[in-house]
């Protein structure tokens, strides 16, 4: 069963990925993926990984990097990581 | 995410990528060519994946094939420990936005030594983010055999420029040697080369002869001389100039120590003379390599203004090969000491002829 984001985290997520992809926030729907998104390429990606880890002071493993590729999947690894007291 | 699947490739996918690197590898037909794919992807002496070849491909929903990521396992030595790591090759995402980084990703989730080769801009900065530490370009060291050739082939129309090059050919005939050394077809698999006879080495991918066989005496397609003597190796080969009767004398391996080196240059000079070099050159990130180089002649890549070509089919300025190690802890300040790395574009297949 999947645990509900924080409005918080989902939120500021949305707004790192707002400014990350230079697109309104009011675009960025819960599938919101590289598909919508021309500007979401692999440096983008990047970017938008070290600005969230940046912004909850976590780090993701080296093998999630590749697969937060969507609002959903980054606002559970974000939660996950929160939720854990050494992240 | 954007690209649908990624999956290692198979022989029955080689048709259409092979159609695909006719666009992405226009100039270099040979890759298109299943003799080297098999050379290189499959029969390895290090493999690293499970597939039948040590290759990804990136499917887009489409199905087509718009990316693609090949790897070349290896051991390495580094500060007295043998591990295994693997070269990426052939890093290409065709407008699949995302495509690129997940097929590095896979790569990553095979093997944590990673060695990265000929990045473009784009890889480089992929490779900042994440902390790799990389060196811009391996080291070059060149010298003319005959100068007024070089300066009117490459148009070399600065007085200085010239005048390194000629400084480059007389001192290195003032360092000419005895020949010593004979030519190899093979070497035993079971013996290995050690880089360090001209100054300590921290790492290094091993020289074994099992390695030096595969990568030099069993690719397709290429002639790669060997010149040994009980202690030390060299591997050189001749490429002609497009468009000219001149050839260029390329050394890909180098462990010949300070005392050898005038003679085993010599060897290889001899061996060349009746192919019209009009120049040699090394590439190789080990510095004590380099600077034994400068003490016969040679002259870095910086030694002239105008750049000394570095590819030659057809000739053309590259700007250099870019060199990334990512060693564990990944995606943590870490710095190489690049210099003291024995790396050379003899490593895996970098040295790569094209038509």
């Amino acid at each position: 069963m999947n645990t509900p984001v924080p409005a918080a985290i989902r939120s500021r997520i949305i707004e790192i990925l707002s400014a990350t992809l230079d697109i309104e926030p009011d675009r960025i729907g819960q599938n919101f993926s590289p598909e919508q998104c021309e500007a979401w390429d692999s440096i983008r990606h990047l970017t938008l990984v070290l600005a969230i880890e940046d912004e909850f002071h976590i780090t993701f493993e080296e093998s999630q990097i590749w697969r937060l590729m969507n609002l959903t999947s980054l606002e559970a690894a974000v939660s996950a990581r929160c939720a854990t007291p050494s992240a | 995410m954007t690209a649908s699947s990624i999956e290692f490739c198979r022989s029955g996918d080689l048709p259409e990528l092979f159609e695909r690197f006719a666009d992405w590898y226009r100039f270099n037909p040979r890759m298109r060519e299943q003799t080297y794919f098999d050379w290189q992807f499959r029969d390895a002496p290090h493999r690293l994946g499970k597939g039948e070849y040590d290759f990804l491909i990136l499917r887009g929903r489409e199905g087509r094939i718009n990316g693609c990521l090949g790897f070349v396992g290896m051991e390495f030595r580094q500060a007295g420990a043998t591990a295994i790591g693997g070269w990426t090759h052939n890093w290409y995402a065709e407008g699949s936005r995302d495509g690129g980084l997940a097929l590095l990703g896979r790569f990553m989730d095979l093997v944590d030594n990673r060695f990265l080769l000929r990045l473009n801009a784009e890889s480089s900065r992929i490779t900042d983010l994440l902390r790799i530490p990389r060196l811009p370009a391996i080291p070059r060291w060149w010298a003319a055999l005959q100068p007024d050739r070089v300066i009117n082939l490459f148009g070399f129309d600065d007085a200085a420029d010239q005048r390194a090059i000629r400084e480059s050919a007389h001192a290195l005939e003032g360092h000419r040697g005895t020949p010593l050394g004979q030519r190899v077809q093979r070497v035993d698999a079971a013996e290995e080369f050690l880089p360090d006879r001209l100054g300590p080495v921290l790492g290094h991918v091993r020289r074994t002869g099992r390695y030096v066989n595969w990568r030099y005496v069993d690719i397709p397609k290429h002639e790669y001389r060997i010149l040994r003597n009980e202690r030390a190796f060299a591997v050189y080969r001749l490429e002609t100039v497009m468009g000219s009767d001149v050839g260029i004398v390329r050394v890909l391996e180098w462990t010949f120590g300070c005392d050898e080196a005038a003679g085993a240059l010599a060897a290889i000079l001899a061996d060349v003379a009746g192919r019209t070099p009009v120049l040699i050159d090394v590439h190789c990130t080990h510095l004590a390599t380099g600077a034994m180089f400068e003490s016969l002649g040679f002259r870095s890549q910086a030694a002239t203004s105008k750049p000394m070509p570095d590819l030659f089919r057809p000739t053309h300025r590259s700007g250099g090969y870019t060199v990334a190690i990512d060693l564990p802890p990944h995606r943590t300040s870490r710095s190489v000491h690049f210099g003291s790395w024995y790396i050379t574009i003899g490593d895996s297949d970098i040295d790569r002829v094209k038509l």
